[in-house]
């Protein structure tokens, strides 16, 4: 009974599905030197950082896709995607939002990000990504009045070069896996920050990525810097339309918070997951990393609902004594997605501490993977993780797994691991519905209660859609 | 390649197996031959690679130095070495009715089929490097078969020796329909040199039969062990096992336990005491392919010294396995600042109406706990291992038998001493 | 018996003990009584030896031995005996291997056989018997799964079977019944003696309408602010701890 009304709560419509038509000005497809040239020539960017991304783009060539995740997707052909595209109306750089295509406005209006000054989300400033480019950022006025930092990473390399030159790569090596080598060598826009001392980020900062055009690939990099005593809070949306053909979207995010620093991260991922076949979607291959100088704590928390293919693993180098990590997840799968995601809590410094809450939901026929590692090192003296790990399958052709690796040389240090597995039962939605719970509304109910460890870390705005988000996702499910 | 390593004893295989043997040792040798030396980079021996592993001088007949003789269990104990047969200790000095043992060279053309058409059928494992060394380069190979519904009450405590540096055995178990048995093989190290022993046990518990398996690895720091147990359960069979590993310079074993059937039950407890610069690892996959099984397993481990202790936990619940009931636990305990500990327990889930949980820990002795018994007049090292056996013991209350739950239990005792106190036999 | 001069002590340095004196002659009954975080439980721990717990300065003579020279476990076979306000549980480690390992102790730093194991169940269960513990409490594990009240019984039971000169309880009333309260009563009226000293660290009064004392004395910031006879304990459950500020 469980599994029929299952199905009717997932049969979802993917409401941010719609194409944009404009013109953009795509780069044929293909792949070599030429092509990073003119990323980098289009973007008016120094010297070394052209050096830097072809440095990566040949070390690329060396390396091979990774293969030991728990996910299968047919070989990436790197020559028939697109390296970059952008609206053609952002070629002359609006200098105010007046001088936005009105199209792209539309689009992100459409999508709930308001960008006009009289509906912007108040409190949140937002930098909107367009395929390759950064269409407009809001309240950067008010941001600086603060001395922070917020504007596409295309312009931070112009604008704050020493920054971008002594953090970028600095937490993500470019060879440090076969995606983010290849963004290093193409990416194409993404957000920046940096907060300097002691500030506290008067505003929530938030990026949504927006792909739109068909056959190119998405290459964002976000560097998000939090000087000594700092704090900010950034979060990040994603969609894309939906399409027959898979998309690769091969992101790069680095974070670093000195010391007594603070930065929480949260992301809401609603990539186009691809039809009930299986066919389409977005490929999400994400490499994000942070490191916590002393005392400073970084806190990843997200929501993975979309993308036909999802490989993530938000990691945090615990470097500093006393520095605290945190990863807070929900990801669910559906029909045929299938996500392979985690983190890692590298304990370097004393009396470093970590939380994992991984909560993992398969429906369908998909997969759903956790797979973490917790390291503590011979100096993490005092150190301490504690990993909990759920997972809740619905329906019997869906697939959950756990992978985590723990390994300790540290005596004094403390490693807590959990891990449970759990079905919606007939019971449960008996019960709901012998007090009149309609049994779709129990089986959203019974998932958003297993989630709730979770939400609670979102910043409010974004734990009310991740909630919604959740009940589309399962919509049909039931069945 | 691997194969380059063990050529010599692959070649004393071919020479003293039996003609029926042969090819399957031919295959395994082709295989390893092809077959890369597990690296850092193999995922299910990057904490314990083989790089560097060498054949010990197979004709270094280096004599019983100062052995320590095997325990009365008041078993049946039988002494297995390249000779032959030996009953000893205080036993009756004959098998119960209803069990027989035979070496694979005794066996008719009948039975030498079956055992064929047995061996590898459990040992499906992941790696496969187990099974197809111990194929390759077979020594003493034995087969126990259990009559339907015997119900045999005294265990069969099997010592495998061999007086060189090297020794290689191949258990076969079929255990009758509704039989009940207990079986404990146990491996110490006789050789006074750098010694190597290879040992892979498979078990076939048919309908409601009832199996009790110990497996004792208790080494010296010369040993190298490399060694599997994989079993396979029919319907509402029932596996009690459990391990015991010490001592050795390194010692792996795989466990494969496979639900064949409905009803099925299994219990896996582990212990793992090592020092020194030991590694010990264990690797087991609990393959749940029929439903309404429920499988049991509970690791511990204190490790001392330099010591390096691997334990890889996996639960693979097959798409029609629903109602499976699996529980994995790995608790460890680290007593010095140069210990490590690599746990991974994997849950690998393809049916939604189960019951599955994992759990790991790693931690050091509680100094609130010590403290409380200093309080109580009991001094630090004492109340060390006090609780370093509290921690394990336990799994020991979970063997049936008790002249071996009270032996192993004062074993595993003595051994919290060495490790909590920090130094080694080194 | 016990003679603490002037001791101050800290923990994680932070001083909690400043300056506190107090002298225990054989076979007295003292009470100390005092707020929350005043450094009662601190006082027992300095004394028992607790690891992380630093002494400043001052002496403490404990049978004209230097007690604070000596170890943890030293002190315990020395006759001191603290029963924990908060007890450890130590999983596996049954009770009855626990107190066999620690009587045996004490026996031999005092040049005694061990007890043979007859002698020492039938000892333990007599114990078990006085403080209302049911005998299946000796074989689960120390504190394992006990209820607050069992772990306090527990306590009292190992200080029978022990037989110390000097007994801490900190906080042994707290979380039980009156049922519970009398019975650890009984127990410790039961071992008083002429050379046996006791000090009972409570929040409560009524404790003491079942143990009287010699002596009361008030702890506060770390000092006895005030001494009295088992009136004091009758003046303070009525006007509470804050009178005594203008004094401390
Ligand atoms: N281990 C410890 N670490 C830090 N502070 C402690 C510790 N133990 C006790 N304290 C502090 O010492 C003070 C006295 O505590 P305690 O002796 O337990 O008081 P009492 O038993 O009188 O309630 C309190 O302020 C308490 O917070
Ligand atoms: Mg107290």
């Amino acid at each position: 009974m469980a599994n029929e009304h299952i199905n009717e709560v997932i049969e979802r419509e993917y409401t941010p599905g719609f194409t944009t038509n404009i013109e953009s000005d795509t780069l044929p497809p293909g792949l070599d030197e030429s092509v990073i040239r003119t990323i980098s020539a289009r973007k008016e960017e120094p010297q070394w950082l052209l050096e830097w991304r072809l440095d990566a783009y040949r070390r690329w060539l060396e390396m091979t896709p990774p293969e030991w995740a728990q996910v299968k997707y047919p070989p990436i052909d790197h020559n028939a995607i697109s390296y970059f595209s952008m609206p053609k109306s952002m070629a002359d750089k609006p200098k105010s939002l007046d001088e936005v295509d009105p199209e792209l406005l539309a689009t992100y209006e459409k999508l709930g990000i308001p960008l006009h000054e009289q509906a912007m989300l108040a409190g949140v400033a937002v930098d909107a990504v367009f395929d390759s480019v950064s269409v407009a950022t809001t309240f950067r006025e008010n941001l600086a009045e603060a001395g922070v930092i917020f504007c596409s990473i295309s312009e931070a390399a112009r604008e704050y070069p020493e920054l971008v030159k002594q953090y970028l790569g600095s937490v993500v090596p470019k060879t440090d896996n076969y995606y983010a080598a290849l963004n290093s060598a193409v990416y194409s826009d993404g957000s920046f920050v940096y907060i300097p001392k002691g500030v506290r980020c008067p505003m929530e900062l938030s990026t949504y990525f927006r792909i739109n055009e068909s056959n190119t690939g998405q290459f964002e990099r976000t560097l998000i810097i939090a000087a000594e005593g700092s704090h900010v809070s950034y979060l990040e949306g994603c969609t894309a339309p939906m399409r027959d053909e898979n998309q690769l979207h091969a992101a790069v995010v680095e974070l670093i918070a000195l010391d007594d620093a603070e930065i929480k991260y949260s992301t809401v991922q609603n990539w186009y997951p691809g039809d009930a076949e299986g066919k389409g979607g977005i490929y999400n291959f994400v490499t994000k990393r942070g490191v916590a100088h002393h005392r400073a704590k970084i806190s990843w928390t997200q929501v993975e609902t979309g993308s036909a293919v999802t490989w993530k693993y938000p990691s945090c180098v615990l470097k500093g004594d006393d520095s605290i990590g945190e990863f807070y997840s929900v990801a669910l799968t559906h029909n045929h997605q299938q996500a392979d995601t985690g983190t890692k809590m590298i304990h370097l410094g004393r009396n470093t501490k970590s939380t994992i809450i991984s909560k993992g939901i398969s429906a369908g026929q998909s997969s759903n993977a956790y797979r973490g590692l917790v390291r503590m090192s011979p100096r993490a003296v005092g150190a301490r993780n504690y990993t909990q790990c759920d997972s809740l399958l619905i329906g019997d052709r869906c697939a959950a797994h756990t992978f985590p690796y723990i390994e300790s040389k540290q005596p004094t240090a403390v490693i807590e691991h959990e891990a449970t597995t759990s079905k919606v039962s007939d019971d449960q939605l008996y019960l709901c519905q012998q007090r009149g719970i309609d049994p779709e509304k129990a089986v959203s109910m019974i998932v958003n209660g297993f989630c709730k460890e979770v939400f609670k870390e979102l910043p409010m705005e974004f734990a009310m859609e991740a909630g919604k988000l959740l009940e589309v996702s399962l919509e049909g499910s039931v069945g | 390649m691997i194969g380059p390593v063990f050529e010599p004893a692959i070649a004393t295989a071919r020479a003293e197996a039996p003609n029926w043997l042969r090819p399957k040792i031919d295959v395994a040798a082709i295989t390893l031959a092809a077959t890369p030396i597990p690296n850092r980079k193999s995922e299910h021996w990057k904490y314990a690679p083989l790089t560097g592993l060498a054949l010990p001088d197979l004709q270094a007949a280096s004599g019983p130095a100062d052995v320590e003789p095997a325990p009365d269990l008041a078993a049946c104990s039988i002494v297995v070495t390249r000779q032959g047969l030996q009953f000893s200790g205080s036993g009756s000095g004959q098998l119960p009715p209803g069990i027989d043992i035979r070496p694979f060279a005794d066996l008719s053309e009948d039975e030498a089929a079956r055992v064929l058409d047995l061996m590898g059928e459990a040992a499906k494992d992941r790696s496969g490097l187990i099974a197809t060394l111990s194929d390759a380069t077979l020594g003493l190979g034995y087969w126990i078969d259990i009559a339907d519904n015997a119900a045999i009450d005294k265990p069969l405590h099997l010592i495998w020796q061999d007086n060189g540096a090297w020794l290689s055995v191949r258990l076969l178990v079929t255990a009758g329909r509704h039989s009940r048995a207990n079986i404990i093989e146990h491996f110490s190290t006789v050789s006074s040199v750098a010694s190597q022993q290879h040992s892979v046990t498979e078990l076939f518990l048919s309908a409601g039969a009832n199996l009790d398996y110990c497996r004792l690895n208790i080494h010296r720091n010369t040993e190298v062990f490399l060694g599997g147990v994989f079993a396979k359960l029919s319907r509402d069979a029932t596996l009690n096992a459990f391990a015991y590993a010490a001592g050795a310079k390194s010692c792996r074993n795989e466990w494969g336990l496979t639900f064949a059937e409905e009803g099925a039950h299994a219990e896996l407890n582990g212990v793992y005491l090592p020092t020194g610069r030991e590694v010990v690892d264990f690797h087991t996959t609990l393959e749940h392919a029929a439903a309404h099984c429920t499988s049991e397993e509970t690791f511990r481990g204190i490790i001392g010294d330099k010591a390096n202790a691997v334990f890889n936990g996996r639960i693979h619940i097959h798409p029609n396995a629903q109602k499976t009931v699996a529980q994995l636990s790995n608790k460890n305990l680290l007593t010095s600042d140069q210990a490590q500990v690599n746990t991974k327990p994997e849950l690998e889930i393809y049916a939604n109406d189960v019951q599955c949980a994992h759990g790991a820990t790693v931690a050091q002795i509680n100094d609130e706990a010590i403290h409380y018994c200093r309080t109580r007049g009991i001094a630090e090292t004492v109340a060390a291992q006090l609780i370093g056996v509290g921690f394990v013991v336990s799994l020991f209350d979970r063997i049936a038998y008790e002249p071996l739950r009270e032996w192993l239990s004062e074993q595993a005792k003595q051994r919290c001493l060495t490790l909590v106190a920090g130094n080694t036999s080194e | 018996m016990l003679s603490i001069k002037e001791l101050r002590a800290s923990v994680e340095e932070k001083t909690i003990l400043q300056g506190l004196s107090l002298n225990i002659a054989p076979g007295e009954v003292h009470a100390i009584m005092g707020p929350n975080g005043a450094g009662k439980s601190t006082l027992g721990h300095v004394l028992a030896g607790r690891p992380g717990y630093e002494v400043l300065s001052g002496s403490v003579a404990f049978e004209d031995q230097d007690l604070l020279a000596m170890e943890t476990e030293e002190r315990a076979q020395a006759g001191l005996f603290l029963a924990f306000q908060y007890p450890v549980e130590i999983p596996g480690v049954s009770n009855m291997e626990f107190l066999k390992a620690s009587v045996d102790a004490v026996r031999d730093s005092n040049n005694l056989e061990p007890l043979d194991s007859v002698t020492f169940m039938k000892r333990a269960r007599e114990a078990c018997k006085a403080v209302n513990l049911s005998i299946d409490f000796l074989k689960r594990g120390v504190n394992e799964g006990f209820s607050g009240g069992e772990k306090k019984r527990n306590e009292l039971m190992q200080m029978m079977l022990l037989e110390p000169k000097l007994c801490i309880l900190d906080e042994t009333d707290s979380g039980l019944d009156i049922d519970a309260l009398q019975v650890v009563a009984a127990g410790v009226n039961a071992m008083r003696s002429a050379d046996r000293s006791f000090i009972v660290v409570t929040h409560y009064q009524r404790l003491l309408d079942y143990i009287q004392p010699d002596f009361v004395h008030v702890l506060a910031g770390g000092k006895i602010v005030r001494s009295g006879g088992k009136e004091l304990a009758l003046e303070l459950e009525s006007k509470g701890y804050a009178w005594l500020d203008g004094a401390a």
